[in-house]
């Protein structure tokens, strides 16, 4: 299987995609009702819960309380049967704790964290099945939760993965992409203004081709959104139907 | 967008690397508007696809759809140009991908992409509708059946039972099934379709089919060979240091028993000094000449050498599988090692014949196996099978290898079509080609299509607009060319004038050949494909059609035409002042040749001039005064210029390295052939010097511009060990090589002059050039800064400019220099990346090292011709020699009147040494021969006699006659005294005789021709000999012709 094709002289990727176009993604919120909030993500065959509680008093120590605004906490882990072969450790390895931070990182500077100064925020994340783009998946699915929460955001924070094949870049690679050894840019922006809050690059990149491969991600990220701020309407729609506010 | 698709997963059973079976889901998105890339397609489909990829065409009758299975089996059949319409399903492509190796994937690949062939691979498993999922329980071929007949009947509906649509399966049930179901939309086996639609066009189509099928059915008894060791193995293996790869280089004067793996520098280490040996066919374990092997070292007590002694090549490879031991001789010990597995096979089609004796020949008749001796000695007799023995005969025939077998003694290939009867000219030219994979068919139509038209009827013309954004050189330069007579191919014009303020102006304009073939015209992926022209001894073939590289690219005198120049300002002392570049429209004054402007510089007479120059003819008076005076002083000016450009560049720290820029002056004038007699005139260096000045400073400026992507040319430093024997001759002399700088080594050359014999120094010279590695294109990009230089020449940065109607180098540098000068036609995205053009220039080396190739077997085989039915008393048969390099049964001789090398035996085959008499008389008796440093003793019972180095001697030449190999000739000694008749003109007299000779026997091939009856040639034959050799009627005209009448 040697030198498989990852993007034919014809325009379509291994799974059939063209390069600018996202995996399919469905997603609901309000999954459960004991937390704050809760969404469920599908982005292609990657399948994340998330879960958001508080804002709420610091728990443990309250050493960890910022005086000036709320603290963030994120819990990312994957489920033992979300990858191909049953993994070991399901979290506090090192993958796992890299991505809490940059997903911590993340939501600090999408939060209006001064809101809330000396409370704290839980997210909580599991990968249910993983195939390419989680880091991505997560930050949608944690995003959908924080609304539903009704946590105030700046905007919405929306990911997307890019690389660069055959001299074209790619959009929201999946696993077999990301394994093939190309470079790999994740980038996650508030889509209205088009702030990036977090960027993160794999492997090597010719400067050059750099800003195509963003331009891709972050044009990603938007298309993203679209899907996202539909699902949040019909949510609250549902919602509001339900409670008889219409 | 989103909505469309559809999802769905497919579950894969894979390997990991711990080898553990893994299950993997992997999902699918299919949807309707994959593109159909047809152009009969209604519905307008392929709009959302790129330019590069083929299309379907519309002018066949129908498309051929093959299934995985016998897309695999017969690939090479579809490769075929003149089957066109074919659609491989991309679960084909998977399973050839997958099962056939990446060999075969690749040359899929290349199917696809080559436009002329009209053939695509259809994303079936993307398409809603031509897509069926795989039930439990139905088997993987079923399955594949079904999808191939669902992406045929999806074609059939889409472009709306336009084209007759044909399915092609090994299946019979699924034949019978579907077969009758739609009209029009066939199912056929591989046999019924070659017959039913391309026996006609294809004659051999059906033999090439039978040895194809027949071989998947081989298989044999047992051998000595062990199988390969599994490839995670080997790799592991080499990258701890185990096992060495390297590609194997066979002995061709030594087949059967000597085969090295040269190493690259990488893994060279303190312990490992230099090439490893392979000593016979079983430590070569089934490996073949050129392949990617792995190889393991053996035990240090078993290594031998390899062996001094000169071998007859005809030694049959794998008949004698038991190696003589040679006699170790401790000094030259060599790493031996054998073996162990193969990383890629470099199989190609190889020119073969059956062989003469009957017996061998034909083992098992019954099952129809022979074997074949192929051309290159390096390859070992193939295995083919064929019912066509009897009238392939005395044929060449092209076989290609299949497979290995680890149980059997030769390998299994297929015949894949005749060259035609051994001994014709045309059948040898063809075997030539072949053998170092030169592809020269007709232009298309299509290509031809491309290109502007210039009849006389439609004559071609420059479009005002092109000449308004072209700087206009035509009023304001004296422009000239100086070429070989009778050259049609001018591609470099030069021009030199005083400025106002004194400084120099000198100009090189080149034929704008870019402008004409644009980058992924069909014109350009052919010139691409073919590199360079190739140079035949007696024809040549075009890298570009005639009507470019002999008419609107060819710079002659008294027409407009499109350029591209370098124009530099100097100073008094050639210092550069100001360098343009830019396009240009020129037009020459005069077509000089270069005897004609040595002489005009020599100052002869003016009238013998004018009667010289048809451009001067029609001018009398004062005109002509002024004219004749203008071009003087021109060439006055140019040699001044050239010399003091030379001088710089020798000043500068450089050297002269006579030999080695003969060589590349060859190139530079194009000479049409080089066998023209060549006189070395001042004017040759001129020119070269101007065309060096020119390359090299466009090398500069891309260099600059594109300091990644650059395609420029190098000539890497010799190594030092190649210098033995070339200093072992010298120090025989009691002359010292210093090989330390290329300039020391020049130096140390020009000392090595013998008053008394003129060859010595030339003799030198041309073993030194043995020495050098070849110079080669290189992108930038990939090779460090410090590596760009060209020791020849002595330059930092150097590059082929000069010649974009010969060099396809040129038009790809040409291409950079006008994107790097901001010209607005060249948009600086269309030029290659950097590992594009890696690729690119490694394919360009290698085909002008294989038309070189072609070049020198071709000059052998007309010597060889020309010796032919000469007797043995004939006195060109009978020559002088120098011996220049000493083996341990005889010595290596240069012959300066026909520029042949050869052995010459002091010991037979049957251990018998030569002795020969004061009466000149030849005598083999018993004795042995002792090999010292600077001669060969022969000690035999009548006395002891010495060959030294760079002695004269008398040799035999005859013509040793071979059924299966090229012809060559053979080097008897005659006399061990050299014959000295026509001493003073040696040099030119080669060169002569040369041309002479080639004349001589084309002639005597074309008589012959004409009178064989069976050729049925008649008067036209000339003509069509022409046509084929692409001289001056091309199929150009002739379509031209062709368009006209109708």
């Amino acid at each position: 299987m040697a030198g498989i094709e990852l993007l034919s002289d014809q325009g379509f990727r291994v799974d059939g995609r063209k390069a600018n176009e996202l995996r399919r993604i469905q997603c609901r919120l309000g999954v459960f009702t004991q937390a704050d909030g809760s969404a469920y993500i599908e982005q292609g065959n990657t399948k994340i819960l998330a879960a958001v509680y508080g804002p709420h008093e610091i728990r443990g120590s309250r050493s960890k309380a910022l005086h000036d605004k709320v603290l963030v906490n994120c819990q990312y882990s994957m489920a033992t049967f979300s990858t191909g072969e049953r993994k070991r450790r399901p979290r506090g390895d090192r993958k796992s704790k890299e991505m809490t931070m940059h997903l911590q990182q993340t939501f600090d500077a999408a939060i209006l964290t001064s809101l809330y100064p000396r409370s704290q925020i839980d997210i909580f994340v599991e990968v249910l099945q993983s195939d390419g783009g989680n880091y991505c998946a997560s930050v949608n699915a944690a995003t959908l939760a924080l609304i539903d929460a009704g946590i105030p955001l700046k905007d919405y924070v929306c990911a997307c993965s890019a690389s660069f094949v055959n001299d074209k870049p790619i959009m929201d690679i999946s696993y077999l992409e990301e394994s093939s050894g190309g470079a790999e840019l994740i980038v996650a922006t508030l889509p209205k203004s088009e702030q990036i809050v977090f960027l993160e690059m794999n492997s090597r990149l010719h400067e050059d081709n750099l800003s195509h491969v963003l331009d891709m991600a972050v044009k990603g990220c938007k298309d993203i959104h679209d899907v996202l701020d539909q699902a949040v309407r019909e949510h609250v729609g549902e919602v509001a139907a339900i409670s008889g506010l219409e | 967008m989103v909505e469309m698709l559809e999802k769905s997963n497919r579950y894969l059973r894979l390997r990991n690397n711990q080898g553990k079976n893994v299950c993997v889901v992997r999902e699918v998105y299919r949807r309707e508007d994959i593109p159909c890339l047809s152009e009969q397609c209604l519905t307008n489909c392929k709009s959302n696809i790129e330019e590069n990829t083929g299309l379907l065409p519309s002018d066949v009758t129908h498309y051929v759809v093959p299934d995985p299975q016998v897309a695999k089996e017969f690939l090479e059949i579809f490769e075929n140009r003149k089957i066109r319409g074919i659609i491989f399903t991309q679960t084909a492509a998977h399973s050839i991908q997958h099962d056939g190796g990446r060999r075969l994937y690749n040359r899929l690949r290349t199917m696809v992409r080559d436009r002329r062939q009209g053939c695509v691979i259809f994303h079936n498993e993307f398409q809603t509708y031509a897509y069926s999922e795989r039930e439990p329980g139905k088997s993987l071929t079923d399955w594949h059946n079904s999808l191939t007949y669902k992406t045929a009947d999806w074609y059939f509906n889409h472009l709306a039972a336009s084209v007759p649509i044909v399915m092609i399966t090994k299946n019979e049930q699924f034949i019978h099934d579907f077969g009758h179901k739609t009209p029009n939309l066939f199912v056929l086996n591989m046999k019924d379709y070659l017959e039913g639609f391309w026996k006609e066009v294809i004659p051999d189509v059906t033999s090439l089919y039978e040895s194809l099928s027949e071989i998947s059915l081989s298989k044999n008894k047992d051998t000595e060979f062990t199988s390969y060791l599994p490839m995670e193995i080997l790799t592991n293996g080499i990258k701890c240091g185990k096992y060495i790869q390297g590609h194997l280089q066979v002995n061709r004067n030594n087949a059967s028993h000597e085969a090295f793996i040269r190493r690259s520098k990488i893994d060279l280490t303190v312990d490992s000094g230099s090439d490893i040996l392979i000593p016979g066919m079983v430590a070569r374990n089934r490996a073949v000449h050129g392949d990617l092997v792995v190889i393991e070292i053996i035990a240090k007590s078993d290594w031998l050498s390899p062996s001094g002694n000169i071998h007859e090549p005809s030694v049959e490879i794998g008949d004698g599988d038991k190696i003589k031991t040679p006699k170790t001789n401790t000094s030259s010990i060599l790493p031996t090692g054998k073996v162990v597995g193969i990383l890629q096979r470099n199989w190609r089609e190889y020119v073969a014949c059956f062989s003469q004796d009957e017996e061998t020949g034909r083992g098992d008749k019954k099952a129809g196996k022979v074997l074949v001796i192929p051309w290159d000695y390096r390859i070992p007799k193939i295995r083919i099978s064929t019912r066509q023995i009897d009238s392939l005969q005395d044929h060449r025939i092209l076989v290609r290898i299949d497979s290995w077998e680890v149980d059997s003694m030769y390998p299994n290939g297929h015949f894949v079509r005749s060259l035609g009867k051994i001994g014709d000219l045309e059948t040898e030219v063809a075997s030539i080609l072949v053998e170092n994979d030169l592809r020269v068919p007709p232009f298309s139509e299509a290509q031809l299509k491309e290109l502007p038209i210039d009849t006389e009827q439609y004559p071609w013309k420059m479009t005002d607009e092109e000449i308004e954004c072209r700087r206009d050189l035509r009023e304001s330069h004296l422009i000239f060319s100086i070429d070989p007579k009778g050259c049609e191919d001018v591609d470099d014009t030069l021009s030199v004038r005083r400025l106002s303020n004194g400084n120099l102006e000198l100009g090189v304009h080149i034929a704008d050949v870019t402008y004409f073939v644009r980058p992924g015209s069909l014109t350009d992926i052919e010139a691409q494909n073919r590199s360079t022209t190739v140079y035949l001894a007696d024809r040549r073939y075009d890298m570009l059609p005639a009507v470019l590289s002999s008419n609107l690219c060819s710079l002659i005198s008294g027409v407009d035409r499109y350029a591209v120049s370098v124009i530099w300002e100097l100073t008094s002392d050639y210092e550069v002042i100001n360098t343009w570049y830019g396009r240009t429209v020129i037009r020459s004054q005069y077509k000089l040749f270069y005897e004609l402007a040595q002489a005009v510089h020599d100052g002869i007479v003016d009238a013998e001039i004018v009667r010289n120059i048809p451009e001067l003819h029609n001018l009398w008076g004062e005109e002509l005064e002024i004219r004749l005076n203008e071009l003087k002083d021109s060439i006055d000016m140019l040699m001044m210029v050239a010399r003091g450009l030379k001088t710089r560049r020798v000043a500068s720290g450089a050297l002269e390295l006579e030999s080695v820029e003969v060589q590349v002056q060859l190139s530079e004038t194009k000479s049409v052939e080089n066998l023209n007699p060549k006189q070395s005139l001042e004017i040759h260096d001129t020119i070269a010097e101007c065309m060096i000045f020119a390359n090299h400073w466009v090398a500069k400026k891309i260099t600059e511009t594109f300091p990644n992507k650059a395609l420029l040319r190098h000539h890497p430093l010799p190594k030092d060990e190649q210098f033995g024997n070339l200093r072992s001759c010298a120090a025989s002399l009691g002359f010292k090589i210093n090989t330390n700088s290329n300039k020391q080594l020049a130096e140390s050359l020009d000392l090595c002059v013998d008053d008394n014999d003129p060859v010595v120094n030339k003799l030198l010279r041309s073993l030194a050039t043995q020495a050098m590695s070849n110079a080669a294109y290189f992108c930038t990009g990939c090779l460090a800064r410090d590596q760009f230089f060209h020791y020849g020449l002595a330059l930092d940065v150097y590059t082929h400019f000069t010649s974009p109607i010969r060099r396809y180098a040129d038009v790809i540098v040409h291409r950079q220099l006008l994107a790097a000068v901001g010209n607005k036609h060249e948009v600086k995205s269309k030029l290659p990346t950097s590992t594009h053009l890696d690729e690119i220039s490694q394919h360009i080396n290698k085909k002008h090292r294989s038309s070189q190739y072609a070049q020198r077997e071709s000059q052998e085989l007309f010597q060889c011709l020309y010796f032919r039915g000469r007797g043995t008393e004939d006195e060109n048969c009978i020559v002088d020699a120098v011996i220049f390099q000493l083996r341990d049964n005889g010595v290596f001789t240069f012959i300066p009147r026909y520029g042949i090398k050869g052995p010459v035996y002091l010991r037979n085959k049957d251990g018998l040494v030569v002795h020969i008499s004061n009466e000149d008389d030849i005598e083999w008796t018993g004795g042995d021969l002792i090999k010292h440093d600077t001669y060969v003793e022969v000690n035999s019972i009548l006395g002891q006699q010495k060959y030294h180095l760079l002695q004269h001697i008398t040799v035999k030449l005859s013509l040793q006659d071979s059924w299966a190999h090229a012809s060559s000739l053979r080097l008897e000694l005659y006399s061990n005294k050299p014959q000295r008749k026509e001493q003073d003109s040696m040099n030119d007299v080669a060169k002569q005789q040369k041309a002479s000779m080639i004349e001589e026997v084309s002639m005597e091939a074309v008589e012959k021709r004409l009178q064989l009856e069976s050729y049925d040639l008649g008067d036209n034959f000339t003509s069509l000999k022409q046509q084929y050799g692409q001289s001056t009627n091309s199929m150009y005209t002739l379509f031209e012709e062709l368009k006209e009448n109708s």
